[in-house]
């Protein structure tokens, strides 16, 4: 191809140095020879330095946006997991206000029930404690009285016996025949 | 053998003593009680013959119980009492000393009891205790 290219050339500088552009001082041959220059030059570099750079370049730049990405998708995911977060702690710190709210409740509940208790516990002491007192003091005041009444009995049975005489006895006689009759009559 | 009831026998004593006297009718019965053996039921079976002398004769027999004797203006006025009480004719009492009744008197009778003596309310008294 460059074989054409520099016969086509040669061809091209003969016919202008007959006339034309040679006619104004530039050579034309140096100039077909600096264009193809040039155009390898070019094509050089297209292949061996442009594309690379330009590859890598395009690379750096995906690269770039890739990790802009996933910055955004990582901050997203941050927002997103420090929503959850407080979701969470908010429903955690609300579920533990909750079982707060419920142990004191409770805590309440349990107080209140064990000091009914203790009330009606104590009422059933003190009911008792009545029951038994007046069952004793009841105990005490018939054993006094049995003691009185056997005391009365025998001191009365004796002085009877030493100081009742004949008469003295017929008066009473006489008093419970009228007795009796007075109830017969009624 | 037929058993007699105690109002039978009360009937048949009372039956024999108007031809018989006490001392022949006594053995009768006591046989008879014994035969049926019915010793238990001497003292109630007295007192249905009591019983039934009242009814049929208008006689009332008893003991009365009193700590002195009794002079004969208080014995007929506790004759007259019972009088009242039983409308009987006549009374026929068997009088007991007894010093445990204190004082007052005490009439036992088939038909009615009278415990008129201090011992009552004093054994009332000491069966509080």
């Amino acid at each position: 191809m460059f074989l054409q290219i520099a016969i086509a050339s040669e061809k091209a500088v003969e016919a202008a140095a007959s006339g034309g552009i040679g006619a104004i001082g530039i050579d034309l041959r140096s100039l077909i020879f600096q264009i193809i220059n040039f155009a390898i030059l070019l094509l050089l570099l297209k292949k061996f330095a442009y594309k690379p750079i330009l590859d890598v370049l395009e690379n750096r730049h995906k690269k770039v946006e890739e990790s802009l990405k996933n910055a955004k998708e990582i901050e997203h995911l941050k927002s997103s997991l420090e929503n959850e977060k407080d979701t969470i702690l908010k429903n955690a710190h609300s579920k533990a206000q909750g079982i707060l709210e419920q142990s004191k409740k409770q805590a309440i509940e349990v107080l209140a029930t064990a000091e009914q208790k203790a009330i009606e516990r104590d009422k059933q002491l003190l009911v008792a404690a009545h029951a038994r007192i007046n069952n004793e003091s009841e105990q005490v005041r018939k054993s006094l009285l049995g003691e009185v009444a056997s005391f009365i009995s025998k001191t009365t049975e004796k002085v009877l016996n030493q100081k009742l005489d004949s008469s003295t006895d017929h008066t009473i006689i006489k008093e419970a025949i009228a007795e009796t009759q007075k109830n017969i009559s009624q | 053998m037929k058993r007699f009831s105690r109002k039978q026998l009360a009937v048949a004593t009372l039956a024999l003593l108007e031809k018989h006297s006490l001392k022949e009718v006594l053995p009768v019965l006591a046989e008879a009680i014994i035969k049926e053996k019915r010793t238990n039921e001497v003292e109630v079976i007295t007192r249905e013959i009591g019983n039934q002398l009242l009814q049929k004769k208008g006689q009332l027999t008893g003991t009365i119980e009193t700590v002195f004797p009794l002079t004969e203006k208080l014995n007929e006025e506790i004759e007259h009492l019972l009088k009242n009480i039983t409308e009987a004719k006549s009374i026929h009492l068997k009088h007991i000393i007894n010093k445990k009744l204190v004082g007052g008197f005490k009439v036992e009778t088939p038909t009615i009891e009278i415990d008129a003596s201090l011992a009552r309310p004093l054994h009332q008294l000491n069966s509080i205790a």
